[in-house]
């Protein structure tokens, strides 16, 4: 079985099996369209991902290897967050500088899949609260001038849902 | 499976937060939240509030009335664009009088237009539409209309439009309004057509057929609310690309049969979606609809007419995932699990379920994810809702009998369903609804009941 080396942002290398590094499109370009050829013990650098994280998503990567290509989903399935494999929630079940780390590396690499789920599981951090819950919990500071807030409440008076 | 090699010492990530999104991230987070959630969101901080208004517009309006004086001070648009607007009023230059600086800062950036002006005036809305230049979609309200008398006047508005609308179609006898028809007749790029209702003297005017013809081989989608005197027009016109219909039809006079109609329906060979609504049919012979059997790229289908009898041989459609009809019997729905083997939405309008019908019905399509139907009053409780949960990947369950006097608590076993995202009930209900499965939306009469805060 064919692998390959990938080397971190601290200067870590994995050695990977190919099929599983191709869960990243980034690396499937770079193997096959820019033709790096892995065979040269060259290992490829992932400038922008840390060992700690890569570690992680290897774990994802390597559990979600054979999964089927994802249906084109129409518009109303998209909207779902419900339909988490439990597999995926317990990987997910991690502190919030984590996960956010998870999610710039995946969408460095390009993972749309991984990505997917990972914005799942912020929605559903997000649905159902006020935006003072919503600030509290992702430790957001409110940067609108004094009064602003309440004007664009009033605004989104104005605005209503449109029907399809 | 993988093995480190130079262990360095690992120097730790700067701690990310979800600022550190990038915004094609974030926007893919706010995309799956209901709208509600949506307006919580625009107002966490400024970059939110940008990113939902110029990213997730597809379900926000802003509605500017010329009544309604009490918008905040100022554009309206400092963090935000509008793409679909709506503007209300009787002339535009009462709605100028009112509106006129925020009309001005937002027209540029809107991609759809609702116009529900009582008396436009042609000048003006010639004016408004070269504001609202890069409009993909016009809906029109009007009561009158007066518009363009010499063509060289439109030329070249609205390049973009996609989708024409008019809402309502009122007092056309005027002479220029043809001239409004010539300039949309020009068009190249729009593929999909409104005509949501018109009043009765609209037939006189046939001139808006004429329109329907110049549009016909182009258009994607259709949607028509008309009387059987415009009818017998669309009859002749090719609809080679069409893929969404919408035909409401009242026939009211005599001398023109549904069968014209219908036969003109199944020659649009490449018709996905369908919706047919007949009504005040004259005659009162049963409509068979033998030839939507045969349409080969059907997924959806929806008919709304007086009296309708399903084919008597019967042949599988399998690429049927929608559909919406009256029954009229047990029997009737045998037929239909061998006719729609592969249903995900299913609502059945006329007869109301009871014991017998009942589990024939949930357990003909064990996948289905749309549900409507209507039970009989008497037979409502727990342990008939109870064999709804066999139905494991329901997400919109809606009983559509009213019903009397109902705790909401009778609900839990369907609220007990964990894909169920809606839940829609109707008539006078009383109690609260239960903790369980909090994704789930439910509405009594198409109204929302927020959780209780346990």
């Amino acid at each position: 079985m064919s692998t390959i080396k990938l080397e971190t942002s601290d200067g870590v290398k994995f050695t990977v099996k190919t099929q599983v590094a191709k869960c990243s499109g980034t690396i499937r370009t770079m193997l096959e369209d820019i033709g790096i050829n892995p065979q040269d013990g060259e290992a490829i650098p992932l400038s922008n991902v840390h060992s700690t994280i890569l570690q992680k998503i290897l774990v994802w990567a390597e559990h979600h290897v054979d999964d089927p290509e994802p249906p084109r989903e129409d518009a109303d399935a998209a909207k779902r967050t419900d339909d988490i494999c439990s597999w995926d929630e317990d990987f997910l079940k991690v502190d919030q500088r984590t996960l956010f780390d998870v999610m710039l590396a995946a969408n460095y690499l390009d993972m749309k899949q991984l990505i997917a789920v990972c914005c799942k599981t912020v929605a559903n951090m997000i649905k159902g609260k006020t935006a003072d819950q919503i600030r509290r919990t992702f430790n957001i500071e409110n940067d609108f001038p004094p009064g602003e807030e309440d004007k664009i409440r009033l605004r989104n008076q104005f605005c209503e849902e449109r029907s399809r | 499976m993988e093995v480190k090699e130079n262990q360095s010492v690992p120097t730790f990530p700067v701690m990310p937060s979800i600022h550190d999104l990038p915004n094609e991230v974030l926007v893919m987070i706010f995309r799956l939240l209901p709208f509600a959630d949506r307006l919580q969101v625009c107002i966490v901080c400024k970059r939110w509030n940008g990113l939902v208004f110029s990213f997730l517009d597809e379900h926000i309006f802003l509605c500017l009335s010329q009544e309604d004086r009490q918008v905040p001070k100022g554009a309206l648009s400092e963090y935000r664009t509008y793409r679909q607007v709506k503007l209300c009023g009787s002339t535009y230059d009462g709605l100028e009088d009112v509106h006129g600086e925020r009309i001005e800062a937002l027209a540029a950036g809107a991609r759809s237009l609702v116009l529900e002006i009582r008396e436009p005036q042609k000048e003006e809305f010639v004016q408004l539409m070269r504001k609202f230049c890069h409009l993909r979609s016009l809906t029109m309200s009007c009561e009158e209309f007066f518009v363009v008398d010499e063509e060289d006047e439109g030329r070249g508005l609205l390049p973009n439009l996609e989708r024409l609308a008019f809402e309502q179609l009122g007092d056309f006898r005027d002479s220029d309004s043809p001239d409004l028809l010539k300039l949309f007749m020009r068009h190249r790029t729009i593929r999909h057509f409104v005509i949501r209702y018109c009043d009765p003297d609209f037939h006189k005017i046939v001139l808006w057929m004429d329109l329907l013809e110049a549009l016909a081989p182009r258009l994607l989608s259709l949607s028509l609310n008309i009387n059987c005197f415009l009818a017998r027009y669309p009859c002749e016109m090719e609809f080679k690309a069409l893929k969404v219909l919408y035909l409401r039809v009242q026939f009211s006079v005599e001398g023109f049969t549904a069968d014209e109609l219908t036969q003109a329906v199944y020659r649009m060979v490449n018709l996905e979606d369908l919706t047919i609504v007949f009504f005040a049919m004259v005659g009162k012979h049963s409509l068979k609809l033998n030839g939507v059997w045969q349409m080969t790229k059907l997924k959806k289908f929806i008919a709304n007419v007086d009296s309708f009898v399903l084919p008597e041989i019967i042949q599988p459609m399998p690429h049927l995932e929608q559909l919406s009809i009256k029954i009229n019997d047990a029997t009737e729905l045998q037929k239909l699990k061998l006719l729609c083997p592969n249903l995900k939405a299913l609502e059945i309008q006329s007869i109301a379920f009871n014991r017998e019908l009942w589990l024939p019905l949930v357990t003909a399509w064990p996948t289905l994810e749309h549900l409507n139907f209507r039970v009989g009053n008497q037979f409502l409780g727990v342990r008939m809702l109870k064999t709804l949960q066999s139905l494991s990947n329901l997400r919109k369950l809606a009983l559509s009998g009213v019903y009397k006097a109902a705790n909401l608590s009778i609900l839990d076993p369907v609220l007990a369903i964990a894909t169920l995202q809606e839940l829609h009930v109707k008539g006078t209900w009383k109690g609260s609804v239960s903790g369980l499965n909090r994704f789930c939306r439910v509405f009594v009469n198409e109204k929302f009941v927020p959780r209780s805060a346990a």
